[in-house]
């Protein structure tokens, strides 16, 4: 767990479409508590992955003119060393390692960090606990990793290419849990797993978050969601180039309050998706 | 509907069947044996003849150029993938290089023949080498170069933004995201260093080779060794290209 703190932040960076042209995002004040899960939304085009990148320290091309980024009170410089962040890309699929099979891919990260195979192994195997399995087996049979052969009765592990593309964002998002960061940014972590898997995993992931007092930040265009799973909400508005105008803390939210709100935002964004 | 293995298989040799029933039918014609189509034309039969002579009395020509193919392909292949991965990785050195390679792979290696005759000792293997070298090299550094160029940004980044040793990058994403380039490629170079090297045996006339023996039929009007030679020549790329392609399902798994 750790803590991430902006201040009067400018940075401008080139976009993807255009290389020439740069767009710049600006942040007033920004603060992440320890242990903290913390909602981004805001309408496409506005800066919440662009954003996450940054806080994730992994855009290459970020120009700041002003302000910076705090992790732990200390701010951010290249020299020195920043808490263990991992992102959970949107586009799953370019994350994933076709090459290697599932039982590597959700240890690929923790390789790159040089941890021994024992300690490997022991962290797989205390995710596995504290994610509400006996072992790592019964985690990846439950979410359908598994190829069972009914008239054979026996199973198989899936190649990487079998899996569907809910089920490669389950492996993405348990690889980045079972490494045990300190701060974790997703970006609409959940959008490809259908819904009958859905509401299993997305509660026992932030059931594990919350355990762990992980620092969690994460992007979604689903209001409902993003308001029932963080302790606060960022909303991003790109009226004022991408300022963060404005954070709710929402314990105790009733489902009427969520409406309520949606609508609110909805008729002050002039927002037709909500 | 969806066809078997054997209705698959059947259906790609179908092709040459119907190949070898035309020649068949054109080798029994009064047509074949005119004055004019004999100077061109092989019959069947005596090419048949001709591939049995081959293998058994002048195999040594085949292992020849057989040999300045693969030993000139290994090279090209090491060579390639060596600097294909260096100019690759280094951005500065991919845009400060691109050109000049493009430059250099636009040039035909038959126009540095003309240089070559000029040269003493041309006959010699390692000439037969340099010409692949220079016509091949520049294809497999670029496609090397290009594969490590477009290998996904986003599991780079994964890695980068943890501060990931290199080696570990190269071992575990790069050299994976460019295997299927490799043998793609590899395959290009084989067809590359056939012709070059029948080309430049023809041209230079060492003592074996393939090359060589074609010019001497040609001129001998043995017309139906030419053809013999010819159907040995595809078969070898058949071989070997089916070759690269076990290797390629057996290590490219994922595509």
């Amino acid at each position: 767990m750790s803590s991430i703190k902006i201040k009067n932040l400018v940075f401008s960076y080139k976009t993807q479409n255009n290389k020439n042209s740069t767009k710049n995002i600006v942040i007033d004040e920004f603060f992440v508590k320890n242990g903290e899960i913390v909602g981004f939304f805001g309408p496409n085009y506005v800066g919440k992955t662009t954003l996450l990148k940054y806080i994730s320290q992994i855009h290459k091309d970020f120009k700041v003119s002003n302000g910076s980024i705090f992790y732990d009170n200390r701010a951010y410089d290249k020299q020195n060393n920043i808490p263990l962040i991992l992102y959970i890309p949107q586009n799953y699929s370019s994350s994933i390692f076709p090459w290697f099979s599932i039982k590597s891919n959700l240890r690929i990260i923790m390789k790159s960090l040089d941890f021994s195979k024992e300690l490997i192994e022991e962290n797989v195997k205390e995710f596995c606990s504290d994610f509400g399995y006996s072992s790592e087996e019964a985690l990846l049979k439950d979410y359908g990793f598994y190829q069972t052969d009914k008239l054979k009765q026996t199973s198989r592990i899936k190649n990487i290419n079998e899996l569907s593309g809910g089920q490669k964002q389950i492996l993405t998002v348990l690889r980045t849990l079972m490494t045990s960061p300190n701060i974790i940014t997703m970006d609409e972590p959940f959008s490809a797993i259908d819904i009958f898997k859905g509401i299993k995993f997305r509660k026992n992931v932030f059931d594990y978050l919350r355990k762990k007092k992980i620092t969690t930040i994460i992007v979604s265009h689903e209001l409902k969601e993003i308001i029932e799973l963080s302790d606060k909400l960022v909303i991003l508005n790109y009226d004022n180039v991408g300022r963060i105008i404005k954070g709710i803390e929402n314990s105790n939210v009733s489902e009427n309050e969520i409406e309520t709100f949606a609508i609110k935002i909805k008729e002050r964004y002039n927002l037709n998706y909500v | 509907m969806k066809k078997t293995f054997i209705e698959h298989f059947l259906l790609k040799l179908s092709g040459i069947f119907t190949m070898l029933f035309i020649w068949i039918v054109l080798s029994f014609t009064k047509w074949a044996d005119e004055g004019p189509t004999r100077m061109w034309f092989a019959k069947i039969d005596e090419v048949g003849t001709a591939i049995v002579d081959i293998f058994a009395t002048k195999i040594i020509h085949i292992l020849s150029s057989f040999e300045d193919i693969f030993i000139a392909s290994i090279i090209v292949l090491l060579l390639g993938v060596i600097f294909g991965l260096a100019i690759g990785f280094f951005e500065n050195l991919y845009r400060s290089l691109k050109w000049p390679i493009d430059f250099w792979r636009s040039i035909p290696p038959i126009i540095v023949i003309s240089v070559l005759l000029n040269l003493d000792g041309r006959d010699e293997l390692f000439w037969r080498i340099w010409l692949v070298m220079f016509g091949a090299l520049p294809i497999m550094i670029m496609q090397i170069a290009d594969a490590v160029n477009n290998s996904s940004k986003k599991r780079m980044l994964i890695f980068e933004a943890l501060k990931t040793k290199k080696m570990f990058i190269i071992n575990n994403i790069i050299i994976y995201e460019i295997l299927a380039s490799l043998f793609s490629t590899t395959r290009t170079i084989l067809s590359f260093a056939i012709i070059i090297i029948i080309v430049s045996e023809m041209v230079f006339s060492p003592q074996h080779g393939i090359g060589e023996q074609i010019l001497h039929f040609q001129t001998a009007s043995e017309i139906q060794y030419v053809y013999a030679y010819a159907i040995i020549l595809g078969l070898i790329g058949l071989l070997l290209n089916g070759i690269i392609r076990l290797f390629e399902k057996k290590y490219v798994y994922w595509q």
